[in-house]
């Protein structure tokens, strides 16, 4: 049989036995009850065997046993359950921010830091993310979201209940804890930082999943990073904006994670080829969206369909006041930005969109025979024209560059009709026909002038080509005379010498 | 009409009557023209064709002045202006640009004749030293007229350019300041460019360029086919020891060869201005480096040989090659003309020609 | 002259040679007449000046009235084929700045609501005053071109 199984047995075996014993030794002594919370501290041995942080040592006579089995005996004070000793109470009401931690102050001193970064490994590493910290610069020490005395120099007095410590909050209290602090205006007014984060928070997915009790939800923590909080514009911080969709993408992109939730994984693979991607990403441009741009940062959620053209409209704002204009807008179920445009995998939209019957086009509502259909042909005859006058027109003008002519008085006017033509695609959103027609007519008009004035120029080039040719015939014809009276000469020089 | 022809000489006849009465043209066109050269001289034709090119710059030159603005704001619409609006000016800029490349080109070959054939050899020493200065001043025509259209080739180009006199040492830091007229490439590099390109440039070449015919009128031209040179022979003339079968008059027989030649270039001048007129990019952004600077073509193999040896070196080397194709005839003892003859002299002629020419071809293409 | 170039009307021995003699001549004076004439109509037409609009380069350009701008009123002109937009604002007074958006080429227009230069292809917005960005897409400002009053008239110098 298995070691773990033989483990097992033993174990039944021993709890049988301690069972029947328990109406014997209950009477003389019950077991000391549990005077702390249980949440993060299943591991009872790790504080309880060596003493740590002022707990009492195990007696001899537990020698050999193991976490799960103290539970049995040992019970949770129920004073102690039923009052919230941490100061990272799960869920406390709505616009009740809990206190700082209570802790003794100390200038100068952390020993907390000095003790963890001797002992190497991961708890060095951790007192280094710390000191790299925007917390550590503003001397926000361990004992501040850890509680204990920073003073001391031995580990039972640092790390003493009496001097507040908490160890390692529960995730549920994080939130709360961090707000301790940014919740707090009269402190943060002297970084002016907002102080609304925890408010929006409660009231985004992950917070009120959080409420309910969820525990695999994003805390400050999660976006922020633990230890090493940067400010946002810090370009090593987490959430950097080009950084953000890595970061959102590092829970959104777990697949065994989202899978209770039914949340797609596929997010920031779409957002990568998008136009917003190539420009956040591949070009560091800050006017691009990130996920927070869109969806919130700390108030996170996707944005229902009513709100995304203001989402959009933030950047996009004249496209959004055509939109607003137009039948799409009023009606009821009508189509979003991101119905033709899509949303994480947002491309240059094309003509392709007024044709066919797929999905996003306008044939996938529209018959072609509709009113609406007949508009959209409209449309799309209208903005292509003016397309194809602008092609032909540039067209033109590479045909005269190649021929050797100076064309940038051609292409100064020629930026008119890229100026209407790109009106016209704004304007194309109020679904107008009119309004698109007047631009890209004038895009036309202007267009049409400038090929007109460009294969002028290539006729001018063809007719200087022909000019040459009858210039270098008539030296031709010059150099006729001159040549035969040479031969004349030579001929009568030989004779002569 | 008929009796007037018998007794009267027609107009001209009398027109050049009049002045020789005054002026006695005759004798003296004749001592200028009746010369005679060496009947073996088919390749004399380059230096007359430059000479013919320098004509060609200095009229479309003075055509253009009428209409250029040496200003950095005005000068690049001046430019558009004369190719766009003017009459023609896109045939006369076009021409200028061309017969700039073809006047460097036909003094270089003119050069590597001369050279091949030992004109150079005493006693036409001198001859030689005024036609090096006279490719010097051609390529300094050639640096500041590239500035002139202020468009972002030629602002680049000058700002390398000069940028390279600014690393010869000692005098480096000075040199640069005196070309820019500054620190920098700025209107007044423009300015300093137009004045030296107009009137500096010219004077000087002209004065060169009379000196250097001075010097051939007088010695007359080197045979390439005489047995041997040497220091203290007499003059190569025709008065001198050359049978008559060997010679050939210059006018008119030499001078009609050299029309055809010229009449020849002015076709290949109206064929490249034609097909390939002369380019003019976006006006000059001090504060934009397009991605490829490059100079003009003759200076292709000193761009192209900085890149590859010291700074320094890179610097000093056209200076010193300068000077020493300026003297060089000064102490080439070999007395005889013939190349077979003088082989080291080839070999050291080859191995330039073909270091230059294939630094060129790199530069162009990198 | 040549020497062959004797009296024609002088008795010649060889009467083909005459003619012959004649060609050449006659097609000398036609090569020397079409050098002339080649040479000489270029020129000619190139110091003709050419009655073109635009001939000054870097002068002042008038662009209007200043009764065509009171304050509020802004418009897009043409300098030379290039578009300005000259406006005339409380803060700042008459202002002159290159109509081309910094963004993407677009022409730019006058918004006289906002009284703001705007562009219509992206919704940039420029200060009217100096030519900086207010808001949108475009990474810079508008340069300025120097605008003087003489009289009642506005002219912009190109550059």
């Amino acid at each position: 049989m298995s070691q773990a199984f033989a483990r097992r047995l033993g174990l039944m075996m021993a709890m049988l036995v301690i069972a029947l014993l328990i109406p014997v030794t209950i009477t003389a002594e019950s077991p000391p009850l549990i005077p702390h919370t249980l949440e993060g501290r299943s591991a009872c041995l790790a504080c309880h065997q060596t003493g740590v942080a002022g707990a009492p040592h195990i007696p001899a006579d537990h020698a050999g046993r193991t976490n799960d089995m103290c539970r049995l005996c040992h019970q949770p004070a129920a004073a102690a359950e039923a009052a919230t000793p941490t100061p990272a109470a799960p869920a406390p009401a709505p616009g009740l921010v809990p206190t700082p931690i209570a802790h003794p102050t100390s200038v100068g001193v952390n020993s907390c830091y000095d003790c963890h970064n001797q002992r190497g490994g991961r708890l060095a590493d951790i007192a280094g993310q710390w000191s790299r910290s925007v917390h550590a610069e503003r001397n926000v020490g361990c004992a501040d979201c850890h509680g204990g005395d920073p003073s001391a120099t031995t580990a039972s007095e640092a790390m003493s209940p009496a001097a507040g410590f908490v160890g390692i909050p529960a995730r549920a209290a994080i939130p709360a804890l961090c707000a301790s602090c940014h919740s707090d205006v009269t402190r943060m007014r002297q970084y002016r930082l907002a102080t609304d984060q925890y408010a929006q928070y409660q009231e985004s997915v992950h917070g009120l999943r959080l409420a309910a009790g969820d525990r695999n939800v994003a805390t400050c923590d999660d976006c922020h990073g633990g230890h090493q909080v940067l400010p946002p514009n810090d370009p090593s911080s987490t959430v950097f904006p080009v950084n953000v969709p890595r970061t959102c993408a590092n829970c959104h992109a777990d697949q065994a994670l989202m899978a209770p939730y039914q949340i797609p994984t596929n997010q920031l693979e779409l957002y990568r080829d998008s136009v917003h991607g190539h420009l956040l990403l591949d070009q560091q441009d800050f006017r691009a969206p990130t996920c927070a741009t869109c969806h919130g940062t700390h108030g996170a959620a996707p944005p229902g369909l009513k709100e995304v053209a203001d989402v959009c409209g933030t950047c996009h704002s004249a496209t959004q006041a055509d939109y607003e204009k137009s039948p799409h807008a009023n009606a009821a179920s009508g189509p979003r930005c991101v119905t033709c445009h899509r949303n994480h995998d947002v491309q240059q939209p094309t003509d392709a969109l007024f044709v066919d019957a797929e999905p996003q086009h306008c044939g996938a509502c529209h018959d072609a025979a509709s009113r609406p259909g007949q508009v959209a042909q409209s449309l799309y005859a209208a903005l292509t024209g003016g397309a194809q006058a602008y092609d032909t027109a540039e067209g033109a003008i590479q045909l005269a560059q190649q021929a050797g002519m100076l064309v940038s008085p051609l292409e100064a006017q020629l930026r008119a009709a890229n100026t209407n033509l790109i009106t016209a695609r704004a304007v194309q959103h109020t679904l107008a026909v009119a309004a698109v027609s007047a631009q890209t007519d004038n895009a036309r008009a202007t267009a049409d002038k400038v090929k007109a004035a460009a294969d002028a120029q290539v006729a001018e080039s063809i007719f200087r080509r022909q000019a040459m040719v009858i210039a270098v015939a008539a030296i031709g014809l010059a150099i006729l005379p001159l040549y035969l009276i040479k031969r004349e000469l030579d001929r009568r020089l030989d004779r002569e010498r | 009409m008929e009796c007037t022809m018998v007794t009267r000489k027609s107009i001209l006849w009398r027109t050049w009557g009049w002045l020789d009465d005054r002026y006695q043209l005759t004798s003296l066109l004749g001592a200028l023209l009746h010369v005679e050269i060496p009947r073996t001289a088919r390749t004399y034709y380059l230096g007359g064709i430059t000479l013919f090119f320098f004509v060609v710059q200095a009229t479309t030159g003075i055509l253009l002045s009428l209409y250029y603005q040496p200003t950095p704001d005005a000068a690049p619409g001046s430019i558009l202006f004369i190719m766009n609006q003017v009459n023609f000016g896109w045939l006369i800029r076009s021409i200028h640009s061309w017969s700039a490349t073809c006047m460097v080109l036909f003094c270089i070959l003119h050069l590597l004749r001369v050279f091949i054939q030992g004109a150079y050899k005493p006693p036409h020493q001198m001859t030689w030293v005024m036609g090096t200065l006279l490719l010097m001043l051609t390529l300094a025509f050639g640096f500041t007229g590239y500035l002139l259209p202020w468009d972002q080739r030629a602002f680049w180009a000058t700002t390398v350019g000069t940028e390279i006199a600014g690393a010869v040492p000692f005098i480096g830091e000075w040199l640069l300041a005196f070309l820019r007229g500054g620190a920098d490439v700025t209107a007044h590099t423009l300015t300093r460019f137009y004045g030296t390109h107009m009137l500096v440039l010219p004077a000087s070449l002209g004065a060169a360029l009379v000196i250097h015919l001075v010097f051939v009128h007088q010695q007359g031209l080197a045979d390439p086919a005489r047995p041997t040179g040497g220091r203290g022979e007499a003059p190569v003339g025709a008065a001198a020891s050359q049978p008559k079968r060997r010679l050939l008059p210059f006018f008119p027989n030499y001078m009609l060869d050299e029309f055809i030649a010229w009449y020849l270039m002015l076709a290949a001048l109206i064929v490249l201005a034609s097909i390939y007129p002369a380019g003019l990019e976006a006006p000059a952004d001090p504060l934009h480096t397009p991605e490829h600077i490059k100079p003009e073509w003759y200076f292709l193999f000193l761009y192209q040989g900085l890149k590859l040896v010291p700074r320094t070196v890179g610097v000093l080397a056209p200076f010193v090659g300068g000077l020493i194709l300026l003297v060089f005839p000064f102490f080439d003892r070999n007395p005889h003309a013939f190349p077979r003859r003088r082989p080291i002299a080839m070999l050291v002629a080859a191995l330039i020609l073909i270091a230059v020419v294939g630094l060129s071809v790199w530069g162009s293409s990198s | 002259m040549k020497e062959e170039d004797r009296d024609l009307t002088q008795p010649d021995e060889q009467a083909p040679a005459l003619s012959r003699r004649r060609l050449i001549t006659y097609l000398l004076g036609f090569s020397v007449v079409t050098t002339l004439a080649g040479v000489l109509t270029p020129i000619i037409g190139y110091l003709l000046p050419s009655g073109q609009a635009s001939a000054g380069t870097g002068e002042p350009v008038k662009v209007g009235a200043t009764a065509d701008f009171p304050v509020g009123r802004g418009k897009v002109v043409s300098v030379q084929d290039k578009p300005v937009v000259v406006a005339n604002t409380a803060e700042g007074g008459l202002k002159a700045f290159s109509a081309i958006c910094t963004h993407l080429g677009c022409i730019v227009e006058w918004d006289a609501n906002r009284r703001i230069i705007a562009c219509p292809c992206h919704d940039a917005h420029f200060n009217p005053v100096n030519g900086a960005v207010i808001s949108g897409p475009a990474p810079s400002p508008l340069p300025e071109f120097q605008l003087t009053v003489q009289g009642d008239a506005l002219y912009v110098t190109p550059s």
